[in-house]
């Protein structure tokens, strides 16, 4: 090969190779959109699958169909959309408007939740083991009363504890010295729970400390009082799992999604710098 | 003279891991309705540098760094939101409840003397800028902007003096040239082909990829020394024959392990080595003809390392070009007071110990060789 021939080829080599590392040293502009991008709005991108779930917002199944004014005024909603989303948050509305801040965030609490993920069978009867107290029914109790209309008639209350005393049966003594009560509670095994509307907060507390057969009081009901008597107590079986399957489930994800919570708002914590102004709201 | 190269070899592998020590950031600063707002932005390595590695306290070292005044008064200084690591880059919120009229980074330059700092300040409808370096580390708000020609003048003076990978390169390229008219013409070359990507990346034409370019910068380092072994050696092809296929295996290597250069990279990389290898096997009259325009190639690729500072800073928006320009001189007359002083020691080396040169040319050239790769496996193996 003749010397400048070769010469003028290697020199060609050297040049094409530096064009090829400086070109290769460059980045590549940057896309106005991405393939997945239909349009980018103050460096916010609206990707396909938001336009296409808005066409079929506004056309339903006749998106496909759309003419092509129609596909504009549909990106068109989109990106004026995305214009007063900015504005507003440059306008500092989440801050300012409890309506868009309480939106902000449900949505927040929706997003966090979210990543809570399904449990299985085996979860969901291992969880039901472990709190099967919560989901066995809570005792019930047969009660009878004895009402004293006026909490100042000593003679009535002298009478009813001396009965007491002599042991005289409850039923005897409610018939003879009881009197007419609105508040008096049906004969049928009820819930604690029921109960304390009918006897109020110190009676209904009393019962799960009482045996059956025995009787306490007087209670303050109004202007009068009341004799309480245990007649019955109902322990009733935890519920088999899959009847209470449903419940299992809810109370599972209300535990999960509180630890969801607690977790994301910890690590937000840990990064976050949090000056109480002047120890307000500190420990004292 | 081998305890000098000892020096130099030790002093340039020290600094392997960031080849320029200068640390850049840049903040901008609202003064309005009687609070100072801010967002300091840096390279993340710049911060982790700062802060010594993870854990730091954030607002402690801010406030460590950072002092605000308004009226004679200090202004508290806090974090609204935590420092945030934004592709590469830490954003710092800052903010104080009161008007500064002062700001000063008096701190940041005790803990970072060759930091460099462009602070932009609006107040009211105006925008001022101000270079804030170790010399005049803070700034009262009134004052006249600081950010033009003057101040990028010497950041470009600074810039090139502490980029060991650039003085390397000229350093390189002596030992290739050794002709002082060949010479002029090849650093010539290489200033056109830095100023034109310096230019075009600064202004934001194009955007250079500095994981790419920052082992090119290395690369053409080992090169140009490996360019003047093959015209010396008395085993040309056989040298030529054993860099190219060094240059091969690099490339093999790089792309099993992270693939940090594209193919077309290594592609350009090979046919450039037996391009210029090749003509330098022709003797040493074509090479030194063809030299200066592969300088220009070479330049290309430093320029856009030079690119790197302007971006980490930003260039004044009211003063772009005129900063460019004064950045831009500034490297030149770096390098022209580094290449003075390379040839005076060069000169007065050949005066008073020539019998050395036989000696110590050949340790120098593999002094520069070994940093060259160094810094080349360090930013693509090692990154």
């Amino acid at each position: 090969m003749a010397s400048s021939l070769k010469t003028k080829l290697f020199a060609a080599s050297a040049f094409v190779g530096i064009a090829l590392a400086v070109a290769g040293s460059i980045v590549a502009p940057a896309k106005t959109q991405t393939p997945g991008g239909v349009a980018r709005v103050n460096g916010h991108e609206i990707t396909k699958a938001e336009y296409d779930q808005a066409l079929k917002a506004y056309a339903g199944s006749a998106a496909d169909a759309l003419d092509a004014e129609g596909r504009k005024a549909v990106l068109d909603k989109l990106i004026n959309e995305r214009l007063l989303i900015d504005r507003a948050f440059a306008l500092g509305l989440p801050e300012r408007d409890a309506k868009v801040r309480q939106a902000i965030l449900s949505a927040m609490q929706e997003f966090i939740v979210a990543e809570v993920p399904e449990p299985d069978d085996a979860t969901l009867r291992a969880f039901y083991q472990a709190h099967q107290a919560e989901f066995t029914p809570p005792k019930q109790y047969a009660v009878r009363t004895l009402f004293i209309a006026d909490s100042r008639d000593r003679v009535r209350l002298g009478r009813v504890e001396a009965g007491l005393k002599a042991r005289v049966s409850f039923a005897e003594l409610a018939s003879k010295e009881g009197q007419a009560w609105d508040g008096t509670p049906p004969k049928a095994a009820l819930p604690e729970g029921l109960l304390v509307r009918k006897l109020g907060p110190s009676g209904a507390a009393a019962l799960p400390t009482m045996k059956v057969g025995e009787t306490m009081g007087p209670f303050e009901a109004g202007h009068g009082v009341y004799y309480l008597h245990l007649a019955d107590v109902k322990a009733l079986p935890a519920p088999a799992f899959e009847s209470a399957r449903t419940q299992v489930l809810a109370d599972w994800r209300r535990l999960k999604n509180a630890e969801a919570m607690k977790a994301y708002i910890a690590k937000l914590r840990a990064k976050a710098e949090i000056d109480r102004q002047g120890g307000e709201g500190t420990a004292p | 003279m081998m305890r000098f190269l000892s020096v130099l070899l030790l002093l340039l592998f020290t600094t392997g891991a960031h080849a320029h020590t200068i640390g850049r950031s840049s903040s901008d600063w609202t003064v309005a309705d009687g609070a100072t707002k801010g967002q300091w932005v840096m390279a993340s390595g710049e911060w982790k540098s700062l802060s010594g590695g993870q854990g730091a306290d954030a607002a402690a070292l801010v406030k460590s760094f950072l002092y605000l005044e308004a009226d004679g008064q200090a202004c508290p200084l806090t974090l609204p939101v935590p420092p945030r690591d934004r592709d590469g880059e830490m954003v710092l919120t800052i903010s104080a409840p009161c008007a500064a009229d002062r700001i000063s980074f008096e701190g940041l330059f005790k803990a970072a003397p060759t930091h460099v700092h462009l602070l932009r300040v609006t107040r009211g409808a105006g925008q001022t800028e101000y270079l804030l370096t170790r010399a005049q580390p803070d700034v009262s708000l009134g004052a006249e902007a600081t950010g033009g020609f003057g101040p990028y003048l010497h950041l470009g003076i600074f810039h090139i003096l502490e980029g060991f990978d650039h003085l390397a390169f000229l350093l390189a390229l002596m030992l290739a040239v050794r002709a002082l008219r060949p010479l002029i013409w090849c650093i010539t070359g290489f200033t056109l082909g830095h100023s034109i990507t310096l230019a075009l990346g600064a202004l934001g034409h194009v955007a250079p990829n500095s994981a790419v370019v920052e082992p090119l910068i290395a690369f053409t380092i080992a090169f140009t020394v490996a360019d003047w072994a093959v015209a010396r050696s008395a085993a040309p092809k056989r040298l030529m024959t054993i860099g190219l296929l060094a240059v091969a295996g690099l490339a093999l290597a790089d792309q099993l392990t992270a693939g940090i250069l594209p193919p077309v990279v290594w592609a350009g990389l090979l046919l450039m080595s037996t391009g210029i290898w090749g003509i330098s096997l022709e003797g040493e009259e074509k090479a030194v003809r063809i030299l200066p325009l592969v300088t220009i190639g070479f330049g290309l690729i430093h320029g856009f390392g030079f690119v790197g500072v302007l971006t980490d800073i930003g260039l004044p928006v009211e003063s772009r070009v005129l900063a460019l320009f004064g950045f831009n001189l500034g490297v030149e007359v770096g390098q022209l007071l580094f290449l003075g002083a390379a040839l005076g020691a060069f000169a007065l080396l050949k005066r008073f110990a020539s019998r050395l040169l036989p000696v110590a040319e050949p340790v120098f050239a593999m002094a520069i060789l070994a940093v060259g790769l160094f810094w080349f496996s360090e930013r693509v193996f090692f990154t």
